[in-house]
């Protein structure tokens, strides 16, 4: 696997995956799965902490507790779609 | 952004995972040719079609992330299709609460997307497990009717005792008779 990522492409892959299949959540299992696939990169459990929470401070991502599953889960806002079709 | 670009232009990336669905397919096939008599094209090949195939430009590096991102979406897309049809299937039977249903259908779709899996079996689970709880919540019901009966059983039992003995009034005992009817 490649190395690690830049903060930016991190943040940016957490709102690319989470834009996948926007109907339903992602586990943070699930989505380290998905950035890792998408970048080809090895990744942290506290980088991808850090990239999902600036993204839910910013708006373009937001956040549940399954209580079902006992797992946080997080999920694209409107915001995060718009910001991921320009630049 | 590169040099072209203007403020407020779609990233090189974002403009080829913006593309209609059907223009999506036709980019997938090119890298996996249904027929096996078609050669899988190349990263190379595929900017120089994209003008032809899409109307739109991008960069090996963009091309490159773009499959990337289509090979995931892809997978996902049908996750979330299982899901969503187990979602219907469950619907079918009005007796499951439809939120245990919502529940069901997104432990689905984080299970196969993770793990992959049997998808019938899953459905077949997901009933057993709601039948359970129902079960389980009528048995409750059950043993709480059950302790009621008892209770009612041993104050009329005591009431009939003082009675009895003389030691109750007539307005303890309508009293008590209130009681027994709200229980």
């Amino acid at each position: 696997m490649a190395e690690e990522l830049s903060i930016g492409t991190g943040r940016k892959a957490v709102r690319e995956v989470l834009a996948l299949a926007p109907g339903f959540w992602k586990s943070l299992r699930l989505l380290r799965r998905g950035v890792e696939e998408l970048t080809g990169a090895r990744v942290a459990n506290d980088d991808l902490r850090a990239w999902i929470e600036w993204n839910v401070a910013e708006g373009y991502v937001t956040h549940r507790v399954n209580a079902e599953a006992e797992e946080h889960e997080w999920n694209i806002t409107r915001d995060g779609l718009a910001k991921e079709s320009v630049k | 952004m590169t040099a072209d670009q203007q403020p407020g232009d779609p990233r090189a990336d974002a403009v080829l995972k913006n593309l209609p669905a059907d223009k999506l397919d036709a980019l997938w096939l090119l890298r996996h040719p249904e027929d096996e008599t078609e050669s899988v094209r190349s990263y190379d090949e595929i900017v120089a079609m994209l003008p032809d195939v899409c109307g739109v430009s991008a960069s090996r590096s963009a091309v490159w992330e773009f499959y990337r991102w289509l090979s995931l979406k892809r997978r996902w897309d049908q996750t979330a299709q299982t899901a969503a049809q187990v979602r219907l299937e469950l619907l079918k039977d009005e007796s499951i609460d439809p939120a245990r249903i919502e529940a069901v259908a997104q432990s689905i779709f984080t299970a196969e997307a993770l793990e992959g899996g049997n998808v019938k079996a899953y459905v077949e689970l997901a009933k057993v497990r709601l039948k359970g709880i129902e079960i389980e919540q009528a048995g409750r019901k059950i043993k709480l009717l059950e302790d009621k009966a008892r209770r009612l059983d041993e104050i009329e039992a005591k009431a009939k005792e003082l009675t009895a003995g003389g030691g109750l009034s007539a307005e303890t005992l309508d009293v008590i008779e209130k009681q027994l009817k709200l229980l």
